[in-house]
């Protein structure tokens, strides 16, 4: 599956593994986290599929086994649409 | 600059029945039109060393608080005018003033957006600003009081108004609204604390209202650079915590309190985010107003000489 930014957004980030997004679409503000960021940001670039998605959020997630990532990513993926804050492409 | 205490008595109450006294809080004038014993009282007491403005120049709120006839004069009761609309109940006279300081709180709060507005009380120390948002009975009208009478300066009880894209605030200093305990447990903090007639049975309980222009430059309303944003919590019996607060968790906080975050979108965003760089934020429990006072001065001595 495709996915790419409903919106531009804008982020404010502490030390500490959470992240502010502003949807520029919506007008709407989340506390996100890091690695939903992380895909916003990549999504931003352009579309990607959940594998590539999956394929560079494994880079920096090494402590974790091939199910729970795709597991996990795929939940974040659903509350990401869930928010609106990304689509199908 | 003339003062409300320099009008002599029958001139203030003269343009307080009729064309109404303008007095300046901050960045806004209002202009107050009464003949209510309860508010001359509350002015006079409360609002003392506030300019007023004798000439009919711009007012950015007019404020009437009148019956709307007889049949209202008979039942004691008024109803609250702005700018000619009546957009509250009416309101028993004994509770006038009480509900004149929330009247011109509300409009504030409803009627401007050249600030990014959020729900908390105000104080400065050494030209840094002290923000502390907090929902109904968190404690922060009582420790802002108390702070107050403890040398710092009030900026605002209610609202900590952010010009956009500034860390930056504007002081919009009021008298401090005190509600049930509050009133004792301020009466007994500093027995010469000035306050209002006490209105009971209103809908939030007993009210009054604290005198808080206590400093020398508590009308000045230059910017003041913000340094510290705390996140009071008073609860019976707690005990005293205090811990630092994400400031991704203080933006949503803020943000949510807000009176027009939202409403201003990318600006409220950005402003919100420069604010959030200026500041230190702390949640801070309290079951003692002595405990809360020297956390919050010792948060002070650290982090506003830095």
């Amino acid at each position: 599956m495709q996915w790419c930014a409903s919106a531009p957004g804008k982020t404010f980030e502490d030390e500490e593994g959470l992240v502010v997004y502003f949807s520029q679409g919506s007008g709407s503000t989340h506390l996100i986290t890091e690695v939903a960021a992380f895909i916003l940001e990549v999504l931003a670039m352009g579309p990607a599929t959940t594998d590539e998605l999956l394929h560079q959020i494994a880079i920096g997630a090494d402590d974790i086994t091939e199910q729970e990532l795709q597991e996990s990513v795929h939940e974040l993926l659903e509350e990401l649409q869930a928010s609106e804050l990304i689509e199908a492409a | 600059m003339v003062l409300l205490k320099d009008l002599n008595p029958d001139e203030f109450q003269h343009r307080l029945k009729h064309q109404g006294l303008r007095i300046r809080c901050g960045p806004y004038v209002y202009n107050l039109q009464s003949a209510e014993q309860k508010i001359i009282d509350g002015l006079s007491l409360l609002y003392a060393d506030f300019e007023v403005i004798l000439e009919e120049t711009f007012a950015d709120f007019h404020i009437a608080m009148r019956p709307s006839g007889w049949s209202q004069q008979l039942r004691g009761v008024v109803e609250f005018y702005w700018d000619g609309r009546c957009p509250m109940n009416i309101i028993e006279v004994r509770h006038s003033y009480a509900f004149l300081e929330w009247g011109m709180n509300w409009c504030v709060s409803i009627g401007s957006d050249e600030y990014l507005k959020l729900h908390a009380a105000v104080l400065e120390k050494n030209n840094k600003a002290l923000i502390m948002p907090g929902l109904p009975g968190a404690g922060k009208s009582t420790l802002c009081a108390a702070l107050t009478l403890s040398g710092w300066r009030l900026l605002s009880d209610e609202h900590a108004l952010v010009p956009l894209h500034t860390g930056t605030v504007v002081p919009l200093c009021r008298p401090v609204s005190l509600k049930n305990e509050s009133i004792d447990i301020i009466r007994e903090f500093d027995s010469s604390a000035v306050l209002s007639q006490v209105a009971e049975e209103t809908h939030k309980g007993r009210v009054a209202h604290m005198k808080a222009d206590l400093a020398p430059n508590s009308h000045d309303a230059t910017p003041v650079p913000t340094a510290l944003m705390i996140f009071p919590q008073y609860e019976a019996g707690a005990e005293f915590s205090l811990r630092r607060k994400l400031k991704t968790e203080a933006f949503m906080f803020a943000g949510l309190h807000s009176f027009n975050y939202k409403l201003l979108g990318e600006t409220g965003f950005d402003t919100m985010t420069q604010l959030m760089r200026s500041v230190d934020c702390f949640d801070l429990r309290y079951s003692s107003l002595e405990e809360a006072l020297a956390a919050v001065n010792h948060l002070e001595a650290e982090v506003f000489k830095e």
